[in-house]
């Protein structure tokens, strides 16, 4: 857990000045970070990294700090914040909603330890702190206030809301939270829209870090696949047991198969999604490597090649036959958390994968307008929307035992 | 916790679930709260033995409590009627005793409060 954010420290300080990564920083706390907003380009390489790095250090020495074990869900949201650091979560915009858990904790007098989870989940709706802090044109210190506020709000009503939305789409969808934050963005959109507050949807990519990162998360994932391998007894015996899971909420590959072969699978749904990266012809910038860490940090919970390929080429299949011109950043970053559906070809079969894979690419072109972009997990929302409507209609199909 | 008995519900949800899925024809049930915990008992003949499932019943059950996973997901378990959540009721109690007599399971479960 520790190594991808010290070699990030190391990097930053190899690519980049001090000076640099300190400015960087500030221009990264300061930026509206509504999809999509690459912090490689906003402060620069360096500061990227040093971002990601601590957010990911913190959260473990928090996670350490309440004596919480490392599962499969706590691996996720670690692998989900290292990545989104690099296109939304900063140093600055997350702790509100740290803030808001805690306060719903001493609330209903439980201990913090059990909201944790879905506190760092949450922050897929930091972006709205810094939009409303620094994107609507209101004076900063009232933004700032604003911004805050509301971060707090949003972390404490997350914990009942995403546990009650996960019955909505029986487990099929597992960024869960990406879905709630989906509806509550809406709600916050539509609320601003109403007030003649808007924000403007963003592109800003970089490219010039492709090959670098290519190769760099090429070896982290083998050394994954090693490090598996000597766990694992120095063999892979075990894994046609990890892809007979189904990979439906909940499946905690750790528990189920071991740190073993779940790191294994981690590494090998990496190099998969590098390839499908090279495939698709992208190129790895800070969305994508967000995309990256998050299908490696949800092997450990739920995803395997059997259930997630064929999402990968249903979405692929789409993005051929879809009129509509696709950003090549946009189809590999579907392709990528489209795997949040992953369970569905898990259970139904790889068919019904390929056909949620090819609805959710369309889906997720759409949705993004209703939150504004302030829902970092966009595929989540998207993703639960399919998997509430296509399982029962693939249900309905299935004939009884 | 927050809908603690809603929670027990679940719990119960789940089992009569896996065990309707496991070629059960008789259950019996009993549920007893004490001042310190909860213990469910759970007894059911003509369960398939042969179900890699019930073969890893024991090691499913007998998770570690961990608070912040059920707090997240609590309210799928009894949610399917054709798959389990047993690795989710695992880590909502602390203790889980199960026997197998040929083909009877006899199941007990202590969930601290």
């Amino acid at each position: 857990m520790l190594l991808l954010p010290i070699s990030f420290i190391v990097l930053a300080f190899i690519l980049d000045t001090p000076s640099n990564i300190l400015k960087g920083i500030l221009e990264i706390i300061v930026s509206p970070d509504i999809l999509l907003t690459d912090y490689i380009k906003v402060g620069g390489i360096g500061a990227t990294l040093i971002n990601s790095a601590i957010l990911t250090l913190v959260n473990i020495y928090i996670i350490w700090k309440l004596k919480i074990n490392i599962n499969g869900p706590i691996i996720s949201a670690i692998f989900t914040i290292m990545g989104f650091a690099f296109f939304g979560k900063n140093i600055f915009n997350v702790w509100p909603v740290y803030v808001g858990g805690y306060l719903y904790s001493k609330y209903q007098k439980t201990h913090f330890k059990n909201v944790m989870l879905i506190v760092m989940f949450t922050t897929a709706l930091s972006p709205l702190v810094n939009e409303l802090a620094y994107g609507l044109n209101l004076p900063i210190p009232t933004g700032l206030v604003l911004g805050v506020f509301v971060g707090i709000l949003v972390g404490f009503i997350m914990p009942p809301l995403s546990a009650h939305m996960v019955r909505v789409h029986d487990g099929y969808n597992l960024y869960n939270i990406g879905f709630t934050a989906g509806l509550i963005g809406t709600i916050i959109m539509s609320i601003m829209r109403s007030y003649g507050f808007a924000t403007n949807s963003k592109m800003i990519l970089s490219s010039e870090y492709d090959m670098f990162f290519k190769i760099f998360f090429a070896i982290f994932f083998l050394i994954l696949i090693v490090l598996g391998f000597m766990f694992n007894n120095k063999s892979f015996k075990g894994y046609k047991r990890l892809i007979w899971f189904t990979g439906r909420l909940i499946t905690d590959f750790t528990q189920l198969t071991g740190f073993g072969l779940t790191l294994i699978n981690m590494g090998l749904m990496g190099l998969i999604g590098i390839l499908y990266v090279i495939i698709t012809g992208g190129v790895i910038n800070g969305p994508v490597i967000g995309g990256l860490l998050t299908l490696v940090g949800f092997s450990s919970f739920g995803k395997h090649p059997k259930n997630s390929i064929p999402i990968l080429i249903g979405v692929l299949i789409g993005s051929v036959l879809i009129t509509k011109e696709v950003n090549p950043t946009i189809l590999v970053i579907t392709g990528l958390f489209g795997t949040t559906i992953a369970p569905i070809s898990g259970t139904y079969g790889y068919l019904a994968g390929i056909l949620a894979g090819f609805v959710h690419l369309s889906v997720v072109m759409n949705v993004g307008y209703l939150h504004g972009g302030i829902n970092l997990y966009n595929n989540g929302f998207s993703g639960g929307i399919v998997a509430t409507i296509l399982v029962p209609i693939i249900d309905a199909f299935k004939k009884e035992d | 916790m927050k809908h603690e008995i809603k929670r027990i519900s679940k719990i119960l949800d789940e089992l009569i679930t896996f065990c309707f899925l496991h070629g059960t024809n008789n259950m019996n049930i009993s549920l007893e709260n004490h001042e310190d915990y909860f213990k469910i008992h759970l007894e059911s003949d003509n369960i398939d033995c042969n179900d890699v499932r019930v073969q890893q019943l024991k090691e499913l059950l007998n998770y570690p409590r961990q608070s912040e996973v059920e707090e997240y997901y609590w309210e799928l378990a009894g949610e399917c009627d054709s798959d389990t959540e047993l690795t989710l009721v695992g880590m909502m109690v602390d203790k889980a005793e199960v026997n197998f007599d040929g083909t009877s399971l006899s199941i007990t479960l202590y969930r601290n409060k």
